[in-house]
Parts: C-alpha cells; sequence; structure tokens
C-alpha cells in the first residue's frame, strides 16, 4: 500500500453529512417547534442541512489515512483543528468490518481497528473504505482477510433457518417476559377480586380487563420486538476458523463480520436459558481477553445448538478447548441444605413484603415453591471437571452456564471459606477467565477445594 | 488452616500458605476509615428514628431499635472488623504467582500468576498518609486485586519487584 495519505470512498461524505444532520436536528426540531412552522423557520431549516451536507463534505476532504513505511497507521482528520492518531502496526489486535445500509448502497465497507489493550471503542473507524482498499489495507497492517484465500477454511458452521427461529422464539428476552405475563395475570385478577369487593364493579365493569388487555397487547408488542431482533442481529449466522482466526458473519439489515485471534479465546460458555434448557438446547459464547466489548451478540459463537453437540461444535470452532463436559464431579449431598437457603430467604423476604404491602399473602406457597425449585436445579446444576488441562465449570443462575477454559489461561483462582462453612467442612472455588467472567463452585467438600486450587495451581505454571 | 481438612494422599505440590502479615497500624488506618461511615450512619440513623417517631407516628420502640442497630453496625465496622482483616490477611509475592489471603469473616485464597498480570500500581489516600500506609493494586485482564494496608516503602517494593516479575513476555 502506497504510504500516500488517502481519503476514504466518497461515501464517506454522505455518512459525515448524516452525522452532522443527526447533530443538528434537535436544534433543527427545537426552531420548527418554537418558529411554530412558518415559511422563515423553514427556510432555516432547508439552510441547516445544506450547512450539514457542507460540513459533511468539508469532514470527508479533510480526513485522511495512511500506513507510513515504518509501520504506523496514520489517521487525520478535522477540518479547524485537526487531528491525529498514530497506531503502530505491530499493536494492531483486530481488523473488522462492517456495512451498515449507506455503506451497503454504495458497496463499501466501514473498518473498524482496534489495539490490544485498547479501551471498549476501536481506536481508528474508517466509515467507508471499497473492497479492493480494504484487502490493501488489511494487508499493510498485517490482518489479511484469511491465509490468502487460498483453501477452504477448516471448519464452516450455519446457523439454519430453522435453529434461526427457534433461538429467536427462545431468546433471553422472554425468559424475562414470561414471568411478567404471569404477574400481569395475577394484578388483575386481584384487582378484579377488589373491584368486586367495593362495590365498584358496577362503575368501573371493563377496567381489569381493559388493563389487562393493554398489557397483553404490550407483551405482545414487546415479543414481537425481541424476536425481531434476535433475527435481525443473527440472521445468517456463519462461523468459519482457519489456523489463526474465527470469522463470525452476521445480521440481516447490518452485516457484521468479525474476526477474533483463536489464541485470544481463553473460554467458551455454554449458557442454557430457562426457555432452552427443556428442549435440550443451548447458546454459545465467547469470553475472549481485550476484545471490544459489545452486545452480547457479537459476543456469540453460536446463537443456538443442541447441548449434547455442543462439545462436538467447541472441539470444531475452537480446538484448543476440546474436552468432554460430562461427567461433572457434584458437590457433596450434604451441600443441599445450603444451596436452599439463599434463594429460600430471598423469597420469604419478598412474599412478607408483598403481604405486608398489599395484602398478597396468598404468593408465599407459589413464591417459595420457585426458590426451593431454583435451590434445588442451583445445586444439580453445580459441577466441575478438571482434565487434560482443561477446567470445565457449570453453576445455575437462572440459566445454566457452563464454562470451559484452559486452565493454564486462568487469570486467578480463589478458594474461600465462611464461618460456617468453616465448621462443616466446606469450602467456595471461584475461577477467572480472561474476559473477567467468573465461575463460582459453591460448597464443595473442603479437601476436595483446596486439591482443585493446588491442581489448578500447577496447571497455571 | 487449609490443611485442616486435607485427607488425600498428597501428591501433589501444594503452595505453602503465604505468611506475610500487613502493617500493624493498617488496623488502626481501617478504624478511622470506618468511622467515615459509621458517624454519618448513627447520625443518619437517629435523625430518621425522630422524624419517624414523631413525624410519622411510628411505634416508639423503632426510635431506640434504629439508632441501637446502626450504633452496633458501626461499632462492629470501627472495633471488630479491622481486627479480624489483618488477623486473616497474609501475602506473598512469589516468581511465579502472588498469594492473597483475605477476609474479615469469609476467609478467601486468591492465586494469580505472574504471567498474568498486565500492571500493578501504589495508591495512598490523604487518611492512609497520616498512618504512613499506600495500597498496591494488582491488574489482570479480569479485574483487579488490592494488598491494603502496606508501609509505604514495602508497598513501592512490591509494586516494583511484582512489575519486574510480569514483565517477561507472555500472552495475556
Amino acid at each position: 500500500m502506497s504510504p500516500e495519505p488517502r481519503r476514504l470512498h466518497p461515501a464517506g461524505a454522505v455518512l459525515e453529512t448524516l452525522k452532522a444532520v443527526r447533530e443538528a436536528l434537535l436544534p433543527i426540531i427545537v426552531l420548527i417547534v418554537v418558529g411554530g412552522g412558518r415559511s422563515s423557520t423553514a427556510l432555516l431549516a432547508v439552510g441547516g442541512i445544506v450547512a450539514a451536507g457542507v460540513a459533511g463534505y468539508l469532514r470527508w476532504r479533510s480526513t485522511t489515512y495512511r500506513v507510513r513505511e515504518d509501520d504506523t497507521l496514520i489517521l487525520r482528520s478535522g477540518v479547524f483543528s485537526p487531528s491525529e492518531t498514530t497506531v503502530p502496526v505491530s499493536r494492531v489486535s483486530s481488523v473488522d468490518t462492517e456495512q451498515g445500509p449507506i455503506q451497503r448502497l454504495f458497496g463499501v465497507q466501514e473498518v473498524l481497528v482496534q489495539t490490544a489493550g485498547g479501551g471498549a471503542e476501536p481506536e481508528v473507524v474508517l466509515g467507508a473504505v471499497a473492497e479492493p482498499e480494504v484487502a490493501r489495507l488489511r494487508e499493510a497492517l498485517r490482518h489479511p482477510e484469511r491465509a490468502a484465500d487460498r483453501d477452504e477454511p477448516a471448519a464452516r458452521v450455519r446457523l439454519s433457518g430453522g435453529a434461526l427461529v427457534a433461538a429467536a422464539v427462545t431468546g433471553p428476552q422472554l425468559g424475562v417476559l414470561l414471568p411478567l405475563v404471569a404477574g400481569v395475570g395475577a394484578v388483575a385478577d386481584d384487582l378484579f377480586e377488589e373491584s368486586f369487593d367495593s362495590g365498584l364493579v358496577d362503575s368501573l365493569p371493563d377496567a381489569p380487563a381493559a388493563i389487562a388487555l393493554v398489557a397483553a397487547g404490550l407483551i405482545a408488542a414487546l415479543l414481537v420486538i425481541s424476536i425481531l431482533g434476535a433475527v435481525v442481529a443473527f440472521r445468517g449466522f456463519t462461523v468459519e476458523r482457519d489456523e489463526e482466526r474465527l470469522r463470525i458473519r452476521r445480521g440481516l439489515l447490518q452485516r457484521r463480520a468479525a474476526s477474533l485471534p483463536l489464541h485470544r479465546v481463553h473460554a467458551v460458555r455454554v449458557v442454557e436459558g430457562l426457555l432452552r434448557r427443556p428442549f435440550g438446547l443451548a447458546a454459545l459464547r465467547v469470553e475472549t481477553v481485550g476484545y471490544r466489548s459489545e452486545p452480547v451478540s457479537t459476543r456469540t459463537l453460536f446463537p443456538l445448538v443442541r447441548t449434547a453437540d455442543a462439545p462436538a461444535l467447541i472441539a470444531r470452532l475452537v480446538p484448543g478447548l476440546a474436552t468432554d463436559l460430562q461427567p461433572l464431579e457434584p458437590p457433596p449431598r450434604r451441600a443441599l441444605r445450603r444451596y436452599l437457603t439463599p434463594p429460600l430467604t430471598v423469597a420469604a423476604v419478598a412474599a412478607v413484603t408483598l403481604g405486608l404491602t398489599t395484602g398478597a399473602w396468598w404468593a408465599i406457597l407459589p413464591l417459595l415453591v420457585i426458590a426451593a425449585l431454583e435451590g434445588l436445579g442451583r445445586f444439580r446444576a453445580a459441577g466441575w471437571r478438571l482434565a487434560d488441562g482443561r477446567v470445565v465449570v457449570r453453576e445455575r443462575k437462572l440459566a445454566r452456564h457452563t464454562i470451559v477454559a484452559r486452565a493454564e489461561r486462568l487469570q486467578q483462582h480463589a478458594r474461600s471459606q465462611t464461618p460456617l462453612q468453616r465448621r462443616a467442612g466446606l469450602a467456595d472455588l471461584a475461577v477467572a477467565v480472561g474476559s473477567g467472567r467468573r465461575g463460582r463452585l459453591a460448597h464443595l467438600e473442603a479437601a476436595t477445594a483446596d486439591d482443585l486450587f493446588h491442581r489448578l495451581r500447577a496447571a497455571s505454571r | 488452616m487449609s490443611e485442616d481438612h486435607v485427607d488425600g494422599p498428597g501428591l501433589r505440590p501444594r503452595a505453602p500458605e503465604p505468611a506475610r502479615t500487613l502493617a500493624p497500624n493498617a488496623r488502626g488506618y481501617w478504624a478511622v476509615e470506618a468511622l467515615g461511615w459509621a458517624v454519618p450512619l448513627v447520625i443518619v440513623s437517629l435523625v430518621a428514628a425522630r422524624g419517624l417517631v414523631e413525624g410519622a407516628g411510628a411505634p416508639g420502640v423503632l426510635g431506640i431499635l434504629l439508632p441501637a442497630v446502626a450504633a452496633l453496625t458501626g461499632l462492629v465496622g470501627v472495633a471488630l472488623v479491622p481486627r479480624r482483616r489483618w488477623a486473616h490477611w497474609r501475602y506473598d509475592v512469589r516468581d511465579e504467582e502472588i498469594d492473597l489471603r483475605s477476609g474479615a469473616f469469609t476467609v478467601t485464597r486468591t492465586l494469580i500468576p505472574m504471567a498474568r498480570v498486565q500492571h500493578v500500581d501504589t495508591k495512598r489516600t490523604v487518611v492512609s498518609q497520616l498512618f504512613g500506609l499506600a495500597a498496591v493494586t494488582i491488574h489482570t485482564a479480569a479485574g483487579r486485586n488490592v494488598i491494603p494496608g502496606l508501609n509505604e516503602p514495602d508497598a513501592a517494593a512490591i509494586r516494583d519487584r511484582i512489575a519486574e516479575l510480569a514483565r517477561t513476555p507472555d500472552e495475556p
């Protein structure tokens, strides 16, 4: 790539104009509202848009980038007070491309350059770069698209249409909504009874029904939105792996492509949501170090997989983490009581508070039953495994999470003991992976926890 | 402590428990720090109790109970917690790992492989300077761990030693 400073594709001017319009939108709206729609204010609004166009053009003209001979990427931008960003090529950790609606219109890509140890935002964002230039830039930054496109990827997995729908319908959003539906139903019931008691039934006969209807409508709308959201995010989900990196492509409106160096994938998490577990389904997430923090969907390695097939899929996509997820060593039976206590306590406090404030004492039993089931579920989910340098930790926090990590890559591990546990000869063990995610095993035999602590120590050297 | 429960054959090499203690006046420093929230807590509870009993007509017992609970919490925070925390705190910086033991009631032992350390820094506050104390913060990709209540020269020495040991290049 020539070291000459280059401008972005002219589509960049359009992007900058839109950005300027967005920035100016509020003042323009205020102006129109205050002006009451007189012709002079309309003129002002048009003037504002023209000014945005000029500003967009100037910003595009003043933005240049180049890769200097000494291997530094230099981005200059700013009309009146030019700023210069310098990124050594050796520090570039990822080069991602995205294609929003505007980029699609012009057939160009947005290029995001991220450095190791950088913050959440990519260091350099080039809004519009033409395809051939993207390849040249990747070459210059030494992050080529794939090993020179010479062979097929070592693995490629695509999300089928049926799986997409299943993923959308059983998405985590529904897990939140379902109790909401139940809650609204209960409240509506309550209202109905109360209006009965107080003789309001004549004056407001339809109120509870109307409330229930509005609530149902609202929930239905939320459902549709969340399902559509999942489809938009995961449509066309494809993962490819070559020797060094994972490439993840997804999205309906905004085609996103992200590449992840395999050596930065320190752990994989199998998440079995409340609605997915009964069907034996799960999502796979990647836990990486120093990758830009983005919505959950970007940390998705694969949106939907049969839990039974998860180990095979992990082995295909992240061979370094290939291991069996079964059998896991459970905590001792006498720990069950301790797993039940916390959820039951929370439920009891919630039920009493609810009873005192609303008089809904009937809720005590269902709440306690739900809490007991959650406690039992946590006990039965808890388990660990350490074999061939891979550590597996499973725990349940509503959803069931199974972390698979290379023991030598753990950021830290800890064993802790409360005074009560000390008396009972039990202890907790927690591991932390590079993304900051922690896996905690509660109430193991103290001797087991110690043994695991020292085995993990041995593995980390 | 943990050895009490070991019943295995002990074939695996075990890390010795960390041995170094914090500066003795860390207890005093923590007590002063705790006063920072304990005193306001008691004052607020007194005001709130008066407001509830005289203003909102809550039962008179509350006027005594609320400040009493606040005072007891403050007393535990100022008198008991700093001592227990100091008694439990141990640390060691070895060539290949940092070994920490902490906790006032729940005792946690944490092991951080040296290769995972991204950077270290020392921190002093206005109050800690009065005691000649500083804290060392160890940053990894997963978060940070703090060794508090160290004599300032000790803290600087530990920081430099960890920085030196962690410099050996490795994957993050």
